[in-house]
């Protein structure tokens, strides 16, 4: 009996482990694709805008910092969802996606959902 | 009732079957560690030289931030950099708007000795992989 219980405190630590580190880690490649992919969709500036004002004033193409974002995503080819919200001075990126659990899927736990968010914002001037 | 003969049985049954499911129970959990470890410390170092990367001015430039990073992120993770692979590309070339691609493998041994560290044996390639974009209004 005691070895039993022992088996399945040691079976559920294990568990948590793999499956949590294996979350964990996932969570960390959306985090990159989106800071990725807010950096791409914050480049892509309102050129009438910037060049009318002599430089002075950067805001984003709206359409085109989503497409970029979309895009930039897509390359990674991660398995995940992504909404993409534009400002003119400003964009956010928020990714979802999920982890199959190979362990807790015995206590009826099959996935574990993970996400991660981004913003990004243009400036004017720099080097 | 227990026969005499039968005294502390239980015990040595416990111990042996102990340390049946926890001998590989601890080897596991180190092995994983270092997966962990390896897969945060790659991560780390193919997102810091995709980063660099795309801010140098030339293909040498990048070649020597690239190196210079991954070394550098590897370290933290407490990682020799000998032991890890990176590679980089920028496609199509390094230019305005161009994707600068980093990918960086270490290998995680899975044979390892209590206090000696690395023992011959099959290895765990863990690899990571960032694409960062050159700036389109940037100055080369």
């Amino acid at each position: 009996m005691l070895v039993i219980g022992l088996s399945l405190v040691v079976f559920a630590i294990t568990g948590l482990a793999v499956d949590g580190t294996r979350a964990f880690l996932f969570r960390r490649s959306l985090q990159n694709s989106a800071d990725a992919a807010a950096l791409a969709a914050a480049a892509e500036l309102d050129e009438a805008a910037y060049y009318s004002s002599g430089g002075e004033v950067a805001v984003l193409d709206e359409t085109a910092a989503r497409r970029s974002a979309a895009e930039w995503l897509q390359s990674r080819g991660l398995p995940l969802k992504a909404e993409v919200a534009t400002a003119p001075d400003r964009v956010e990126v928020v990714v979802r996606g999920a982890v199959s659990t190979t362990f807790l899927g015995l206590a009826g736990i099959t996935e574990i959902p993970v996400a991660a968010r981004a913003d990004a914002s243009p400036i004017a001037g720099g080097p | 009732m227990r026969l005499s003969d039968q005294r502390g049985q239980a015990l040595i049954e416990s111990l042996l079957l102990g340390m049946l499911l926890l001998v590989p129970l601890i080897w596991a959990l180190g092995v994983l560690a270092d997966l962990h470890r390896g897969a945060l410390a790659t991560s780390a170092a193919a997102r810091e030289a995709g980063f660099e990367a795309a801010t140098a001015s030339s293909d040498a430039l990048a070649a020597a931030a690239v190196d210079a990073a991954v070394a550098r992120a590897l370290l933290d993770g407490g990682i020799d950099p000998e032991q890890a692979r990176a590679s980089w590309a920028a496609i199509p070339r390094l230019e305005r708007g161009a994707a600068v691609e980093v990918e960086v493998s270490y290998p995680v041994t899975v044979l390892q000795a209590p206090f000696l560290g690395r023992v011959a044996g099959p290895s765990i390639w863990v690899t990571s992989r960032h694409v960062a974009r050159v700036d389109p209004y940037r100055s080369l």
